[in-house]
């Protein structure tokens, strides 16, 4: 009865588009009003108690470093970097991109961030050099996930704190897999490209290459510190995204000078620096960048603070355990069981954000995943890459939005664009899905099997 | 006078936001070069943190920062889309207003204990009284944006286009570059 109500209720307040936050919270207080002896002021603290959260509280640090690193010209130069490197071959411009992608994916942690960060720049390019507005805008949409599978990750940081796992592993689980995901879309477009005759760009002399490697340097660094930073226990995860925060916003003002009080501004001589200081603080590019970054902060942890809440009610109505039991008694195979993750996922992913998707769904498929002997860091991946395709599926998929949003197609448009590289995401996903090796071997490698386990 | 108020609510989220990151990363910096830290640093962060959320709700219904699920609504006319959008703010009202009393509740019996938080000097309800604040706050921007779906021909509902806005900042910053 309680979870009819939860679940009725959420499910009729989001179809009248009420914000997912209020959804979930409201369906969770009916429930507990009705059905439990929990007070509001029990309530109210579960919400504060969210922002207590220390592996949460990576999440505004990685959204700060992101907003600092799509404004602040760091998108551009790894954009030339990878057209450096393989632009020569046929398709060239389109597998730079996807390249591209999952560069500015190891240095900032949001899908929709990398589409915008980076569509916005080579599609327009894409179309110049003759590819159709629909190829570049498919290949643009699907590359853009890889955001939130190769690390940092947002996603990555809300299933670890749902579930307890390492942030650690979780990054490092992401690096194999996210660059076997990048290679597939570029082999998928080498083949296209071969078929449909595609252009292709001419080749990087070895200055060149250099060069774009030197000008880009700033920006890869933060893949160094970052998870350099945390395999070598220098910093916790939480930490290195305050870190690269500030990174991304001193090469932003400092080095590539795109924004703030240095902007267009030659030669250190000419520039007092005691006076340069207090003008990055108060500079109106800057301000407004970390003010953007707040906004997005706010709408993503209001959001995930409700699911906490939501997860809190299915959990104290013992759920979990009654969905274990019956997968178990129903003698449910491993692999049976991650068809089932799959499907629930993929559906579910349609219509949620992903963060509130994982903390919803991971106190309920944790356990089961434990029993039945799967590898909670391979379980993490799988549902990341579902949630990737959740991004390009409609009637939610934000990156489809985004997308639409920077090529000025219509969202059916997009949708049929990004088909054709869906369906080489959904033969990713049953890689991942069934050979754990591709998750577990780096974190394992790197740190060391998981004794927990045993 | 509304500007005003809207300048400084915009001013203490970037503040309560750029703090939260320069004190975590002074930390790093005063493990590794200075060979200490401050007990109460993370305690501060994690504060700033849920200030920042907590003060933010209301902001985030003013600039249509929440996202939700709008493909059944858009099937209905104006009119039609207009209820919906009238339902869905009593239906945060309702939410908002068992959370100014939960809040308060709680915040009014931590301040009749009397203890102090657990690292900082400063009694533990005043970090905690943003509970009722903030979601007074949001009561109050919500019956303003109800208004504003009555009154005002265009506006259909409190939620926001996340999408567009993230290509909008960008495209008016791309505007700047080229002038």
């Amino acid at each position: 009865m309680a979870i009819a109500t939860l679940f009725i209720t959420l499910f009729v307040l989001l179809l009248i588009g009420t914000p997912i936050a209020v959804s979930l919270g409201l369906a969770s207080l009916v429930t507990i009003l009705f059905f439990s002896n929990d007070s509001l002021a029990s309530i109210a603290l579960t919400l504060f108690e969210t922002m207590e959260h220390y592996t949460l509280l990576a999440i505004p640090f990685f959204i700060l470093s992101s907003a600092f690193l799509s404004t602040g010209g760091v998108a551009r130069r790894l954009i030339r970097l990878a057209i450096a490197t393989v632009g020569h071959l046929r398709g060239g411009l389109a597998m730079a991109s996807v390249l591209a992608c999952m560069l500015f994916a190891a240095v900032s942690g949001s899908s929709p961030a990398t589409v915008v960060a980076i569509g916005s720049i080579v599609i327009a390019g894409m179309v110049k050099a003759g590819y159709s507005k629909e190829f570049a805008a498919g290949v643009i949409c699907n590359s853009g996930t890889l955001g939130i599978l190769i690390p940092p990750s947002i996603v990555m940081v809300v299933y670890a704190a749902a579930t307890d796992v390492s942030v650690g592993r979780m990054f490092m689980a992401g690096v194999i897999p996210g660059i076997i995901a990048g290679v597939m879309l570029m082999i998928g477009i080498y083949i296209t490209a071969r078929i449909k005759n595609l252009p292709s760009m001419p080749r990087a002399t070895a200055a060149e290459l250099g060069e774009a490697f030197k000008d880009g340097i700033w920006g890869l660094l933060l893949i160094v510190i970052i998870l350099g930073g945390i395999y070598g226990g220098i910093f916790t995860p939480t930490e290195a995204a305050a870190v690269a925060a500030v990174y991304a916003w001193f090469i932003a003002v400092f080095v590539y000078r795109d924004m703030g009080p240095l902007k267009d501004r030659d030669g250190l001589g000419a520039v007092n620096y005691i006076t340069v200081l207090p003008q990055s603080i108060f500079d109106a590019d800057i301000h407004r960048t970390v003010l953007e970054a707040a906004k997005v902060t706010i709408m993503l942890l209001f959001i995930i603070a409700n699911a906490m809440l939501f997860a809190h009610v299915l959990t104290s109505e013992r759920i979990p355990q009654t969905i274990t039991n019956a997968i178990l008694d129903a003698g449910l195979e491993p692999w049976m069981f991650l068809i089932v993750v799959n499907i629930l996922l993929l559906v579910a992913g349609n219509f949620m954000e992903p963060s509130a998707i994982l903390l919803i769904m991971a106190p309920i498929l944790f356990p089961i995943a434990l029993e039945l002997g799967i590898d909670p860091i391979h379980l993490g991946i799988i549902m990341v890459v579902n949630m990737e395709i959740g991004l390009i599926t409609p009637p939610v998929g934000l990156n489809l939005f985004v997308t639409a949003g920077i090529t000025g197609m219509s969202i059916l448009n997009v949708v049929k664009a990004a088909l054709p590289w869906l369906m080489i995401l959904l033969v990713f996903l049953i890689l991942v899905t069934y050979i754990p090796a591709i998750s577990t071997t780096l974190p394992d490698f790197v740190y060391g099997p998981d004794l927990s386990l045993q | 006078m509304s500007l005003l108020f809207h300048k400084a609510e915009e001013i203490f989220i970037s503040f309560l936001l750029a703090a939260m990151t320069l004190v975590t990363f002074s930390q790093v910096v005063a493990r590794y070069i200075f060979n200490s830290g401050a007990i109460w640093a993370l305690e501060l962060t994690t504060y700033f943190f849920a200030w920042l959320v907590l003060f933010g709700i209301s902001y985030g219904v003013r600039v249509h920062a929440h996202i939700g699920v709008d493909a059944f609504v858009k099937l209905f006319n104006r009119k039609g889309q207009k209820l919906f959008g009238i339902l869905v703010v009593l239906a945060c009202l309702t939410y908002g207003g068992l959370l100014v009393y939960g809040g308060y509740d709680y915040v009014y019996k931590i301040f009749r204990i009397g203890i102090e938080a657990e690292d900082l000097p400063v009694p533990q309800w005043v970090p905690l009284a943003i509970l009722p604040v903030g979601f007074g706050l949001l009561i109050i921007r919500l019956l303003q944006a109800g208004w504003h779906i009555i009154a005002d021909e265009k506006t259909v509902s409190i939620l926001g286009d996340e999408s567009k806005e993230a290509i909008d900042s960008f495209m008016d910053e791309k505007k700047e570059d080229e002038k």
